[in-house]
């Protein structure tokens, strides 16, 4: 009875010790064995996930509780028109330097245009309006007319020089016109 | 020797085309399967989770920081809007925004009379003059101030040099002066200034 089942010679080392043969027991194995490292390191993951999540939470619930305080506090009837009216200040001082900087002296030019009249010329009428300028003038002298006309079309600072000369008895009268070119 | 060759040749030929093999592949493919699953229905979802609330928190900050950068601000404004207040103030009468030129009129009727010229008339109208161009300012609006005044004409230039010093960077745009003396001696003269205002009533308000 005991000497009935032959033992076996030799040993199989490509034979594993157990070798199930249907699908469920291999799926079984498969599942305790590959599946159940699968699992441990999602689950690790989603842990550390899990985790994470409280400290960034926190952190999120403490920055927005944070901005709500602040928001109120600039919601504030009295910083709202402090926030308006540092902002119509800083527009205006923005204006102010813009004008100061920008700012033409016509004082100057017509100080220019009166004082370079020659004394023998004389100054019946003056306008200046927006760079544009007319002269009046009466002289006796037609050289000096001549004079002034060559060098006021000779300067730069003036274009579009136009004199108009007319001869009453013994006055010239000379209407001149000129535009400063603003350079 | 011949049967230990066969044998041997059978059992690669065992190992080779075994069909434990094929059911491993099958395995291998179930555990890449299974894994590909795990990561698109498990992983990335949880990261993408992460990734979301970590960039909501540097929103946050940066508006946080936004928010602190401006009460800062507004607290050292109002420090130094309270240590200048009268220079501030000042600024209500310099740059009207009611359409009060009082400080205007006092400071051209002070200046008229040092020049030796006497004020006759003086109006405020729409700027429509062409030098200036409106959009260089956001606040200051351009208005025309045009005075009359009778004086020399020696001491004219004086006068508006003193116009275009005032505070309120007026601008002499016109001037116009016939040569004919009245029964005093005095010449007319009229010009035309530009000078600033703002167009909105509650500008100044606190």
């Amino acid at each position: 009875m005991l000497t009935s089942k032959k033992e076996p010679q030799s040993i199989n080392f490509l034979e594993p010790v157990y070798s199930p043969s249907d699908i469920w027991s291999k799926a079984y194995i498969w599942l305790t064995d590959v599946g159940k490292y699968l699992l441990i390191g999602v689950e690790l993951v989603v842990l550390g996930v899990f985790f994470s999540r409280f400290i960034l939470d926190k952190k999120n619930n403490d920055l927005t509780e944070e901005i709500n305080d602040k928001t109120a506090l600039l919601s504030n009837e009295s910083w709202k028109q402090k926030d308006a009216l540092f902002g119509n200040y800083q527009s205006l001082l923005t204006d102010v330097r813009k004008v100061r900087e920008n700012q033409t002296i016509n004082s100057t030019i017509i100080s220019d245009l009166i004082s370079g009249i020659p004394s023998l010329l004389s100054l019946d009428s003056f306008s200046f309006t927006e760079n544009r300028v007319f002269l009046s003038l009466t002289s006796t002298s037609f050289e000096t007319v001549k004079n002034y006309e060559t060098a006021l079309k000779n300067n730069p600072d003036y274009k579009d020089v136009t004199f108009n000369i007319v001869k009453e008895k013994s006055d010239i009268g000379v209407k001149v016109t000129f535009t400063l070119t603003g350079e | 020797m011949e049967k230990e060759s066969i044998n041997t040749v059978e059992y690669i030929k065992i190992v080779k085309e075994a069909p434990e093999k094929r059911k491993g592949y099958g395995f291998f493919a179930v555990t890449l399967i299974a894994s590909i699953l795990l990561i698109v229905f498990a992983i990335r979802p949880t990261i993408l989770t992460i990734t979301r609330i970590k960039k909501e928190i540097k929103g946050k900050e940066i508006m946080n920081s936004q928010l602190d950068t401006k009460i800062t601000t507004l607290s050292s404004l109002d420090k130094i809007y309270l240590e200048n207040k009268e220079s501030f103030d000042s600024l209500k009468l310099i740059f009207p925004a009611d359409g009060n030129f009082s400080l205007f009129l006092s400071n051209v009727d002070s200046i008229v009379a040092r020049n030796g010229f006497a004020l006759t008339g003086i109006i405020f109208d729409d700027y429509k003059g062409e030098t200036y161009k409106a959009s260089s300012t956001s606040v200051l609006k351009p208005k025309t101030a045009r005075v009359t005044v009778s004086g020399k004409v020696v001491n004219i230039v004086n006068l508006l040099k003193d116009f275009e010093a005032l505070p309120m960077y007026p601008v002499v745009e016109t001037l116009s002066f016939t040569n004919h003396e009245d029964d005093n001696g005095m010449i007319t003269f009229s010009i035309g200034l530009r000078v600033y205002a703002i167009d909105n009533n509650n500008f100044y308000k606190e």
